[in-house]
């Protein structure tokens, strides 16, 4: 037991070292990433992220709202629509209308997906919402380690979609920063492994 | 300048705790090998003890999911906290195993 012990804490301190003091995570990061390829659709789709019990939106949630924002106010599309699911009591989706709404976008504008809680779901009630008024074609909006898998469940739900991933920062300078960064790559490697076992026809 | 800076920093403290244990507390400079073995070994329990909990915890969450009306994001199994409990867990697993092996009870 302590030899497995130790080995694996030996392990543990190299792979810490490279993440943390390498450029390595900017550079897997950067790979993963998917370009933008941003063009006149029927809607922008902005997936959710979280909000507080103080109806804060997380720094994810803002960054994706803010892009979806901007997309429309640029008149790539018609439509706005904000994802969002209930959390601690407060719908993440109204919190993003009322914002929207602040910096300029009409209600009438705007359409909300109120009780997808994971992508897969928001990919479902996305299109039971927006396929039967015959939209197809999509700019899709997250983050952009998120974007691969995000734009195949929506692919798999018929929509043509456009990737408009945020800007976030993925080169981070700071040990900090990567650590951060690695820790989404494993998420988001985690997340697409599980969506690939679990996948559906 | 931020590898520098940390392993600069790191160093001074290390040279610094080493000369304390050596010269004030009286511990002997060839048992700092060893020493660093026993914290590998925790490091490591704390790494099976982080594995255990992130693959029990998104478990329990999918079953929790698949079985019942409750939603729970997987996000939970990756929470911060669970590492530092994951340390903790280590350093009491490990504790206890030197104390059973200075009593001459422990494989």
């Amino acid at each position: 037991v302590s030899r497995l012990c130790r080995l694996l804490g030996a392990c543990a301190i190299v792979v810490y070292l490279v993440a943390a003091f390498t450029p390595l995570p900017n550079r897997l990061a950067a790979a993963a990433r998917i370009p933008a390829e941003l063009q006149p659709a029927d809607a922008i789709v902005v997936l959710g992220g979280a909000v507080s019990a103080d109806r804060a939106l997380t720094d994810s949630s803002l960054r994706r709202a803010i892009h979806g924002i901007r997309l429309y106010r640029q008149e790539l599309s018609p439509l706005l629509v904000l994802c969002g699911t209930r959390t601690n009591g407060v719908s993440e989706a109204a919190v993003r209308v009322d914002l929207a709404r602040e910096l300029g976008v009409p209600s009438t504008a705007i359409l909300t997906v109120r009780t997808a809680r994971t992508t897969r779901e928001e990919a479902e009630q996305s299109a039971a919402l927006l396929i039967p008024r015959g939209v197809r074609r999509i700019l899709l909006v997250t983050d952009p380690l998120h974007m691969e898998r995000a734009r195949a469940v929506f692919v798999q739900n018929g929509f043509d979609v456009h990737p408009a991933p945020t800007v976030q920062v993925l080169t981070a300078g700071s040990g900090e920063g990567r650590l951060g960064i690695a820790r989404d790559l494993t998420e988001e490697f985690l997340g697409r492994l599980l969506y690939r076992v679990n996948a559906r026809p | 300048v931020l590898r520098i800076f940390v392993f600069s920093l790191i160093g001074v403290t290390s040279l610094g705790a080493f000369a304390l244990g050596a010269n004030a507390l009286g511990l002997r400079p060839q048992r700092i090998g060893p020493a660093l073995l026993d914290m590998l070994e925790v490091v490591g329990a704390t790494v099976a003890f982080a594995a255990i909990n992130v693959v029990l915890g998104a478990g329990a969450i999918l079953t929790l999911r698949s079985l019942t009306p409750w939603f729970l994001p997987l996000y939970l199994a990756a929470d911060t906290s669970l590492l530092v409990f994951s340390l903790f867990q280590a350093l009491t697993f490990c504790a206890w195993r030197a104390y059973e092996r200075r009593q001459g009870g422990a494989r």
